[in-house]
């Protein structure tokens, strides 16, 4: 039936009339589709690195390892860039910094850099913390072009025992260089990104210690005086249901629900009373111990001070909590004093922190330490490592700390005390003793991938942590009314399999 | 038949009838060639690879691993956690379906009928439709927030509770809470479906039910739901698949929990995936999904076909 006559499509074209029977057409057609999806699949490689648009000649290298040549980059008089090398093309990287005052930071410094190194693009991508794992995860899985990331501790040592980051000693070399020794650098946040070789893993950027904040108003009214430095556990139970006044303001929050926010405070409690998940060697699980239990004990009595719906908080509800005063005591990062300066000043005064309280001796604070690492399949690792140095430029580094005053405690620890960075305005606004809690809360750190000084660094944490293991061992009391002993003896045994997959 | 006939007309065939089917059969290819192509690459390629991954124990983060054969599978098959699992995909997908249709149906009834603003009404009831579900999800946490949600203040204002109920972290709450908010949003999908088959039944048809007594009942039985009857395996078929497969809408509300209680299928894969890392019990358990929707379509068109034999 086809090619027939009436079959027949006429198409005028260019003034002449020119038949073109259906099979021709749907020849063509199909030809042409064939045709378009090979042109599409072969015309699809893997994405190549931009190339520099203007790679720098040596003159223009010259005039922009000067200041005021360059645009004055903020940084840019440091050693790193004193000895600056010829790098081009893109660096590639993930952050979690996606707040607006960390974002412009970055944007900042990017541009003070590129204007060192003009041949250089940056393509900085930021994530927000509570999307980072699994972006970043797909991101590797799927081979998308990386050269760098930033990370907390409990994925670096996975990734390098993996063999995907490259060591970073020379780099770490050359920072000790510019800021004027290695004593000047935390020696704990080293110890956690230095493999058992001596490798250094990542290049560690920060440590974001978390307080105990409390309303020290109410306490008073409530005939409390708090200890004038650390609590302990007894002080803090009277303290929640002193203040417990629902539904005005309730004694204590924090999260319950299934997020890494209820993680927090749960490990702050199990570790600063002596409790571990694993031996120091990491062949023993040592999660179903008495020091565990009591941590999960006290929380099951707290529980009873929380305001309603707390199995849905997560960091923001918590942080939101304590700012607006709905909760009279919890833990938090130093993020507080942003958030109270911006969004409820009138409880500066009334407001102040301490340590994670503890149970029978003070032994050490939970806090994860963040760092950069450099790929091993990067295409600029050059680039890369460049950057890393420039980070830790005075300038850049201070501003960084002040773009969320307060938040983190620096790893090059005389940043911290810097005047420039003590003269902002937010943190003035505070007693100088609460920000000293944020800096003393950086100090004898412990986490879940490292859980003290003597332990070795647990590759397996990251999964520990991303299981939830712990949070889920708190809803089944919490939730299920299981029994302490009953939970903790659950959450060993996950540990365990975890430990030994 | 004038066109058959003016088809054969002679002088227009150039090749020899087998000459022209195996051209015809090469066009017929050719021209499904880039369909047959897409299809290989982005349905039957990933779905392939994915069950090839299945029999390996992959770590996420690194992709590297070794091959287990089926020890994914029969790790999870008899577990508590695919048990748990399953048992809330079902509560999740067939208590939205049965609400889904039951006020979706009754929505397209009243949207049928003539009166006043009837195009209003029949945008409104879209309206949840059309809003992203990221922004429902953030809509109705606050609306259950249990201290300042205005569900807990109408019910503790009008007496049903003395004090606000936690809707997303009780254990008893959290699912149904998450339904309303999955039917609230997909109800007018049955509505879309309903609706202009409804407005095609011929008004004789009641009339002449209502000259022989039937009542309004017995009018919907007889007259509207027949007419309905090859639209609801449309939509049972596609509501169940959408809600069993939802990952969403519990992971923006609950996250799965308190204590697993909403942890669905689609949510444990995730779980699997980027909480603990292991690429190839995800692919397993992905595996054990399509097969377990397969089987129930299956199961499904044979009944739903049987039903509308004996019905013709």
């Amino acid at each position: 039936m086809l090619g027939s006559e009436g079959d027949q499509l006429k198409m005028a074209r260019i003034g002449r009339e020119t038949t073109l029977s259906r099979r021709q057409l749907l020849s063509s057609l199909g030809a042409t589709g064939v045709g378009l999806l090979a042109s599409a699949c072969i015309s699809a490689p893997a994405s190549a690195p931009t190339a520099a648009p203007n790679p720098p000649t040596a003159g223009a290298a010259n005039s922009a390892s000067t200041p005021a040549a360059a645009g004055a980059p903020s940084g840019a008089s440091t050693p790193a860039a004193a000895a600056k090398p010829s790098i081009t093309g893109s660096i590639a990287y993930f952050d979690t910094d996606d707040d607006p005052a960390s974002s412009a930071w970055h944007d900042k410094f990017h541009a003070d850099f590129t204007a060192m190194y003009p041949g250089v693009q940056i393509e900085d991508t930021h994530i927000p913390s509570s999307d980072y794992q699994t972006k970043l995860t797909t991101a590797l899985a799927t081979g998308a072009h990386l050269d760098m990331l930033f990370w907390d501790t409990t994925n670096v040592p996975l990734l390098y025992e993996q063999g995907k980051l490259m060591p970073l000693n020379d780099v770490m070399e050359s920072i000790y260089a510019s800021v004027g020794g290695k004593d000047k650098v935390q020696a704990q946040a080293l110890g956690i990104y230095t493999a058992g070789n001596g490798d250094i893993q990542g290049i560690p950027f920060y440590c974001e210690p978390i307080a105990w904040w409390f309303r020290q108003d109410l306490l008073q009214a409530a005939g409390l005086t708090p200890p004038a430095d650390h609590w302990d556990w007894n002080f803090l139970l009277q303290a929640a249901k002193a203040t417990h006044k629902p539904p005005d303001v309730y004694g204590v929050g924090f999260p319950t629900g299934r997020n890494n926010g209820t993680q927090t405070p749960i490990m702050s409690f199990i570790l600063n009373n002596g409790g571990h998940l694993v031996s120091p060697d990491l062949k023993t699980v040592m999660f179903d111990s008495p020091e565990v239990r009591e941590a999960y004990s006290l929380l099951k009595e707290l529980a009873q001070y929380l305001p309603p719906g707390t199995g849905s908080w997560a960091n923001p509800q918590q942080v939101d909590a304590i700012t607006h005063g709905t909760i009279a005591n919890g833990h938090y990062f130093g993020r507080v004093f942003q958030n109270v300066s911006q969004q409820n000043p009138s409880i500066i005064g009334k407001l102040s922190n301490t340590l994670i309280p503890y149970n029978k001796q003070a032994t050490v604070n939970n806090a994860n330490w963040g760092a950069h690492c450099v790929f091993k399949s990067a295409q600029n690792p050059q680039g890369a490592k460049e950057l890393l140095k420039f980070m830790f430029s005075k300038n850049e580094y201070i501003a960084y700390l002040a773009s969320t005053p307060g938040l983190y405690a620096p790893v090059v620890t005389p940043y911290g005390s810097d005047p420039t960075y003590l003269a902002d305005p937010t943190l003035k606004a505070f007693d100088p003793k609460m920000i000293a809690n944020i800096t003393a809360g950086s100090v004898n750190t412990a986490n879940i991938v490292k859980e003290g000084a003597d332990w070795q660094v647990n590759a397996k944490g990251a999964t520990i942590s991303s299981s939830l293991v712990v949070v889920d061992v708190l809803q089944k009391i919490l939730v299920n009314n299981d029994s302490v002993e009953s939970a903790v003896t659950w959450g060993a045994q996950q540990i365990d399999a975890i430990m030994k997959a | 038949m004038a066109l058959a006939v003016k088809l054969r007309r002679p002088g227009v065939v150039r090749f020899a009838p087998a000459d022209l089917q195996t051209r015809e059969k090469w066009l017929g290819f050719l021209i499904f060639l880039p369909v047959i192509l897409v299809f290989l690459i982005f349905f039957a390629y990933p779905l392939a690879f994915g069950v090839e991954l299945s029999f390996y124990k992959l770590d996420t983060l690194t992709l590297t691993g070794t091959f287990v054969g089926l020890d994914n599978f029969r790790r999870f098959l008899g577990s508590e956690d695919l048990r748990n699992a399953l048992g809330n995909s079902l509560y999740w997908s067939l208590a939205s379906l049965a609400l889904n249709l039951l006020i979706g149906l009754g929505v397209a009834l009243a949207l049928n009928e003539r009166f006043p603003g009837r195009n209003i009404a029949r945008g409104l009831a879209l309206s949840s439709y059309l809003i992203p579900l990221v922004v429902s999800a953030a809509i109705w946490q606050w609306m259950f927030n249990a201290q300042y949600g205005i569900i807990n203040y109408l019910l503790v204002q009008i007496g049903v509770t003395a004090t606000p109920v936690s809707w997303l972290s009780d254990p008893h709450a959290a699912m149904p809470a998450a339904i309303v908010l999955n039917v609230w949003r997909s109800f007018p999908f049955v509505v879309i479906v309903f609706l202009p088959r409804l407005q095609t039944i011929p008004e004789d048809l009641y009339s002449a039910a209502k000259v022989d007594g039937a009542s309004a009942w017995d009018r919907f039985v007889d007259v509207t739901l027949p007419h309905l009857r090859s639209l609801f395996v449309v939509v049972i078929l596609l509501r169940f698949i959408f809600d069993f497969n939802d990952f969403t809408t519990l992971a923006l509300l609950t996250g799965g929990g308190p204590v697993h209680t909403t942890e669905t299928l689609p949510l444990l894969v995730y779980r699997q995936m980027f909480g603990l890392f292991d690429t190839g019990a995800a692919a397993a358990l992905a595996v054990l999904m399509l097969l377990f929707l397969l089987s129930l379509a299956v199961i499904y068109l044979h009944f739903a076909s049987r039903g509308e034999r004996v019905a013709e």
